[in-house]
């Protein structure tokens, strides 16, 4: 495994963390540090959960087009939320769910390599066979709204595009294979938008 | 740039853009998903009219177009209906007979008290049926069920009484193997009724129908039986008799399945020497003696005596404590908690709104998804 590959990964594990985190406050009773758990406490949502291992199969289907069930699915699977309660969710189930984010993307990416470029859900800019290097930053941008509209059904803030394009360049520098770079670039930006808390909650 | 910190941000971010003011997008996205267990995408042409209907207070038929979606059944009927079928209660098991069931009553829109009593089963057309082994719902498990499940009827020709998931193969694994079918009893109450044996204890219930098997004075003392194995069994031996035509069995190398007898399986009976003066089972007879003190917030209704389990599946069905069970069950699936005691007035007007509109589970999930207290 790459170094690239680990960031992404490593981060991907805290941002569900920092989810874990969250959504324990949101369930009540504990004590509220952080403004960011107020509002969500605070919120209109009378109830928030997770998407158990089903549902978080069925949406990445749904939103990636890809139907990955083989037997790495199904040992994800195992791991994932048996039920959608935000008190049962656990580090290894929010690994699980990282890795199968992961899975899906990496197949997801593959599919769209081999489609004509305006048949492509999200990279529709991005010429594969070319080095990172010529990846233009229009282009970049194009992805990361993409990815966000597909997992988060809205356009991204400015905040978030700020961050997942530094994330690309972040994982641009520190990639040791130039052949793989573009690819581990998109596998970054696929996997923290569909790991992250939006798209896992329900 | 540190990356630390751009996760974090980014994950802040995400929560805070989310949490404004209910648009009619946000409001139509969280029907979708909370119903479907997937996202409403922005290129789904069903988007708008869900929206327009939330723009003009139609919540009920924007949830509509949600059920109408075949996650629906796939995903969120296949995960509710999974523990009521073993007896692990677990939702992370194969398909079977028993969770096809709940789907195809749920899409065809079936008065749900059928799935006690009704003589039908759903399968595919595309697979061989095998009522003798899971292996037709192997093979179908990962198909798109809303679309390939068809209803099939008589559920099993060498059933001369089917009574829909209670005759079911799956139900019969679980609750009719061995031991001496009263498991198949407290199942019953603690699926359907969501209540567990424990809660319906009555030590004022006659203990005339409790078998020869139960020993009146276990360990020399005869208080033990009357304080505490009396509470449970009178009422339950008394209902057991339901399924004393039932066993599951194995009826080759590699099948088995539910067998009905035309008389008393053996096991209703062993035992005799340890109370010989214990109730005889002679058929498949029953009465229910759960009626009275806290068991009457279980709102029976009609016939409290009968014969067989058809009977038997539509006396739990009709009750109260049946429709209230359903409820809180999709409350808790949909809205990610359980209703409390102080929510008594949600409970009791869902329960009504599911028993007027003619036991249609759909429409009980649309109901609930549109609660105030759950969107």
């Amino acid at each position: 495994m790459n170094n690239a590959v680990m960031v992404y990964r490593r981060l991907s594990r805290l941002v569900f963390l920092l989810s874990l985190l969250l959504l324990q406050s949101c369930g009540g009773g504990s004590e509220k540090t952080e403004p960011s758990a107020v509002t969500l406490a605070e919120s209109s949502f009378a109830t928030v959960g997770v998407k158990n291992f089903r549902q978080l199969e069925g949406s990445l289907r749904a939103v990636l087009g890809v139907s990955a069930m083989d037997d790495e699915i199904r040992g994800i699977l195992k791991r994932l939320p048996i039920d959608g309660k935000a008190d049962k969710v656990s580090s290894s189930s929010l690994l699980a769910t990282v890795q199968l984010v992961g899975a899906y993307c990496e197949r997801f990416i593959a599919l769209e390599v081999r489609a004509k470029s305006n048949a492509r859900r999200v990279h529709g800019k991005v010429d594969f066979f070319s080095p990172a290097s010529k990846f233009s930053a229009a282009a970049r941008q194009s992805v990361v709204e993409n990815y966000a509209q597909a997992f988060w059904q809205r356009m991204p803030s400015e905040a978030e595009k700020s961050e997942l394009l530094a994330l690309m360049t972040d994982i641009e520098s520190q990639s040791e294979q130039p052949k793989k770079k573009l690819w581990e670039m998109l596998m970054g930006v696929c996997s923290a938008t569909g790991s992250s808390v939006e798209f896992i909650r329900i | 740039m540190k990356l630390t910190s751009v996760f974090t941000v980014l994950l802040f971010s995400v929560f805070s853009g989310s949490v404004g003011a209910r648009e009619p997008e946000e409001i139509a996205g969280r029907l979708f998903l909370k119903l479907t267990g997937t996202p409403l995408t922005l290129n789904d042409s069903r988007r708008q009219n869900m929206i327009d209907l939330v723009k003009v207070g139609n919540l009920k038929e924007a949830a509509r177009i949600a059920t109408a979606d075949n996650s629906f059944y796939n995903l969120t009927i296949r995960h509710w209906g999974a523990p009521l079928t073993n007896r692990a209660e677990s939702p992370a098991i194969g398909l079977n007979d028993a969770t096809a069931m709940i789907i195809g009553l749920t899409r065809d829109q079936k008065d749900f008290r059928e799935i006690l009593s009704g003589n039908f089963t759903y399968a595919s057309e595309e697979v061989a049926l095998t009522p003798y082994s899971d292996q037709h719902y192997m093979q179908i498990s990962d198909l798109n069920l809303a679309e390939v499940l068809t209803r099939v009827e008589p559920q099993n020709a060498d059933l001369s009484e089917a009574a829909g998931i209670l005759t079911s193969r799956a139900w019969g694994e679980a609750h009719l193997q061995a031991g001496t079918n009263r498991r198949a009893v407290e199942f019953t109450f603690r699926q359907f009724l969501c209540n567990p044996l424990q809660n319906m204890r009555d030590g004022t219930i006659p203990d005339t129908r409790v078998h020869r098997d139960v020993d009146r004075s276990p360990g020399g003392n005869s208080q033990t039986y009357l304080t505490t194995c009396r509470t449970c069994h009178a009422g339950m031996d008394a209902l057991v008799g339901a399924y004393a035509h039932y066993r599951f069995d194995f009826t080759g190398p590699f099948s088995s399945g539910v067998i009905q007898t035309s008389k008393v399986q053996r096991k209703y009976n062993q035992n005799g020497e340890v109370y010989p003066e214990g109730y005889v089972t002679t058929d498949d007879s029953w009465t229910n003696l759960f009626t009275e003190n806290q068991n009457k917030q279980l709102q029976w209704r009609g016939q409290l005596t009968g014969k067989g389990i058809k009977e038997f599946g539509r006396m739990i069905a009709d009750s109260g404590a049946f429709s209230k069970c359903m409820v809180k069950r999709t409350y808790s699936q949909i809205c990610h908690r359980d209703l409390e005691a102080s929510e008594a007035a949600v409970l009791d007007g869902l329960a009504n709104h599911f028993e007027q509109g003619g036991y249609k589970l759909r429409e009980l999930f649309e109901q609930v998804a549109v609660h105030p207290t759950c969107l």
